[in-house]
């Protein structure tokens, strides 16, 4: 028995001492001039606190918005002891991945890596930035809650990442702190590896117009710990400030969702209604295309839609509407349709228009319009 | 055997769930416009994680920087589940300390609580800020490391809370590119922190232009572990970014070098001596020791400092006067041979035997 519990003991140190250490930057990006509303760009550092040993690091982009390279790029290179290694503006300098954004991993054996970065704007001003550390494994949660959350005045953007080799879907809950009162929710599927950033999440939920400075956001997953965030942004400097989900609690189950979340790409089309007319989305730099054809599309009032969105280049968002019951999703590059049912009714008579809410090139925020009529 | 393994998981799980947290939020503030050369405030935010159960929160205001209170203000206020209350200004209306700076302490039972703050400037534009978390006490450390340091279109304020009910010394040290550029030492009170702001004019390095710098904060007393950061900040816009102390390791003890010198030698190091051989990422204290026999003319010799190296020199290695330097870790793009020669042209009493005293450091 001694034997046995000796022998476990020096496993499990081995195993802990031996193992890799991933540590994870979940938002960078270099955005030029011209490329988005607001250049952006990452600065990043990675410390060998060893005083003995140097140690190897591999470096893995995992970009999934914007203009991406068709494979992850990767670099190795070894930190010398107590050497600070800087990546100005990395994702161009060292991945050549202009014009896009998405995380970084670091691969290294043992623990002594760090990771620090700022991501930062030079317009309007120069430079306002915010700190992202990297994150080790443990940052991850299947649940987490973010805290300092504001519209109006300012606006929020919610990221994931999922470091996981397999695919999630992560569900997105949006409270004012001050009543926890449900704003909304949004679904977003994710692929292993991959991740996405919900701009304006206020408006996502169909909530633009809620002014406050006390919010917060529930990120779950089905299972898989996922790497969270805020960007906090003040409209007026577009200074942001970064918020790192931290452990929540699973809340208890029951019916909470107010949004109407559509189904996840990595689940079966959804069945339509019988009379459901399907209608064919999909996006390119830098158009909107309805059917192969215009970028407007009229529904009835009543007649139940099957709408099949993708992209045929790179990486676009939808929006969403949520007044029709279309949720945000990004359109990833390569991936499987998404799904959205819609039955318009007579108080949505309108035009409805959304416009591409990811960077994706110079001609980003391009714009379509579903039309309801009687 | 087997009742005393369920009392035991028994008493670990009961004493996480009735043991108190507290979480420290190592930077607030509240300094109006005319009160500082620029206008700061914390607006802090205080969540209760749990579905089911309220919580009670103790926040303490450990005041070290501006017109602090005679003792420290508290505050007491129950979470609701699920609620996230909100602090304006906190340092102000919460604690009625205008013109003051510290850490707070939230203290709660269970670990349901969570905290987050921005603190931020109004001017010159409005706004400019920077995330500042509450931090559980595994985040504090005996010694931590603050990387992404810049000085020159930067600045960079270096803080540290001591979260401990005794005091303590702590060492900063400041480096740049493998180079140590200075050390700045201080004491701190039990609770209590400071704020050492432009890290590099205090080293005497307030001309250095940097974007790659670090530091590293350093408990005199192993066992106390202390919260550590940075405020690095844009000098046009006063945009400040919050690096967190992240944990660091020890410098080890550094490997003692004695260099025997004497007329025409250095021991090792050479001529007639083998090289200096030392090792990259290994840390020195080298002393330079005159062995010149009783009797020597001129028993003073000189080290001329390696620049390359960041070695200093020194003019006078003579009988009772040793030239010490304390602590050297050569880098690995150091690599090579480093040759030196004595300074000292009388060495010895023979000048051409003196313009044979050269040496060599060898980086391995």
């Amino acid at each position: 028995m001694k034997k046995l519990t000796l022998f476990l003991c020096a496993f499990v140190f081995l195993s802990a001492f031996l193992a890799g250490e991933t540590v994870t930057l979940p938002a960078v990006t270099s955005l030029p001039v011209g490329a988005a509303a607001s250049p952006f760009f990452s600065d990043v550092r990675v410390f060998n606190t060893s005083y003995t040993s140097s140690v190897s690091v591999t470096a893995v982009y995992r970009c999934f918005l914007g203009t991406c390279p068709s494979a992850a790029p990767q670099v190795a290179f070894a930190l010398a002891p107590r050497e600070s290694r800087a990546f100005d503006d990395m994702v161009f300098a060292a991945f050549n991945a202009p014009s896009s954004a998405g995380a970084v991993e670091f691969t290294s054996s043992g623990t002594s890596v760090r990771v620090t970065s700022r991501l930062y704007s030079t317009a309007p001003i120069p430079t306002v930035g915010m700190f992202i550390p990297g994150l080790r494994s443990s940052d991850a949660h299947t649940t987490a809650v973010l805290t300092s959350i504001a519209n109006g005045a300012f606006r929020t953007n919610i990221g994931l990442y999922n470091g996981n080799d397999v695919g999630t879907v992560a569900t997105i809950k949006l409270f004012n702190g001050s009543g926890s009162a449900l704003l909304g929710v949004q679904t977003v599927p994710l692929g292993p590896r991959s991740g996405t950033q919900i701009n304006r999440i206020f408006d996502a939920v169909g909530q633009g117009a809620v002014s406050t400075t006390n919010a917060y956001a529930v990120v779950e997953s089905d299972g898989a710990a996922l790497f969270t965030y805020a960007a906090v942004i003040d409209n007026a400097t577009t200074d942001p400030i970064f918020v790192p989900g931290a452990e929540d609690q699973r809340g208890p189950a029951g019916p909470v969702v107010t949004a109407t979340p559509a189904p996840p790409a990595a689940t079966p089309t959804p069945t339509p209604a019988p009379s459901a007319i399907t209608v064919t989305l999909t996006a390119q730099q830098f158009r909107w295309s309805f059917n192969g054809g215009g970028n407007t599309f009229t529904m009835q009032v009543g007649q139940t839609y099957e709408v099949h969105m993708r992209s045929l280049d790179v990486t676009h968002g939808f929006p969403g509407l949520p007044e029709l019951g279309m949720a945000q999703r990004a359109l990833l590059s390569g991936a499987a349709e998404i799904v959205q049912i819609v039955q318009p009714t007579a108080a949505q008579v309108g035009n409805h228009v959304f416009a591409c809410d990811i960077e994706c090139g110079v001609g980003h925020g391009f714009a379509g319009t579903i039309s309801v009529a009687q | 055997m087997r009742r005393a393994l369920f009392l035991a998981l028994f008493l670990l799980t009961a004493s996480r769930t009735l043991s108190a947290e507290t979480l420290t939020i190592p930077a607030v503030t509240s300094l109006p416009t005319g009160s500082a050369a620029s206008p700061f405030f914390s607006d802090v935010r205080v969540f209760n994680t749990s579905y089911a159960a309220a919580v009670s929160v103790t926040a303490v205001y450990r005041c070290f920087l501006g017109t602090c209170p005679a003792v420290a203000p508290q505050a007491s206020f129950t979470l609701a589940p699920r609620e996230s209350r909100a602090f304006d200004d906190m340092v102000l209306a919460t604690f009625n300390a205008p013109s003051s700076a510290g850490a707070v302490e939230l203290s709660s039972s269970g670990s349901s609580v969570r905290a987050t703050s921005r603190l931020y400037s109004t001017s010159p534009v409005p706004t400019v800020g920077m995330f500042v978390p509450g931090l559980k006490a595994s985040e504090a450390h005996p010694v931590s490391v603050l990387t992404s340091l810049a000085n020159g279109a930067f600045r960079t304020n270096v803080g540290v809370y001591n979260g401990n009910d005794s005091g303590v010394t702590v060492t900063i040290k400041l480096f740049d590119g493998g180079a140590q550029l200075g050390t700045h030492t201080v004491s701190l009170g039990p609770r209590s922190g400071t704020q050492v702001n432009r890290i590099f004019d205090v080293a005497g390095q307030g001309s250095r232009t940097t974007t790659n710098a670090y530091a590293i904060v350093e408990t005199g007393d192993p066992a106390a572990a202390v919260f550590s950061y940075a405020a690095v900040i844009d000098n046009s816009t006063t945009d400040p970014i919050l690096v967190t102390g992240a944990e660091d390791q020890r410098a080890p003890a550094p490997l003692s070098i004695t260099v025997n010198v004497r007329a025409w030698d250095f021991s090792p190091g050479g001529p007639n001596s083998p090289p200096l051989v030392l090792n990259a990422g290994t840390t020195y204290s080298l002393t330079f020791h005159n062995v010149d026999p009783s009797g020597t003319t001129n028993p003073r010799h000189g080290f001329p400092g390696i620049s390359e190296l960041g070695l200093p020199g020194n003019d006078d290695i003579s009988p009772g006067h040793d030239f010490v330097i304390p602590s050297f870790t050569p880098e690995a793009f150091q690599r090579g041979t480093h040759p030196f020669a004595c300074t000292r042209e009388d060495c010895g009493g023979d000048p051409e035997q003196h313009r044979g005293m050269m040496g060599a450091i060898v980086i391995q």
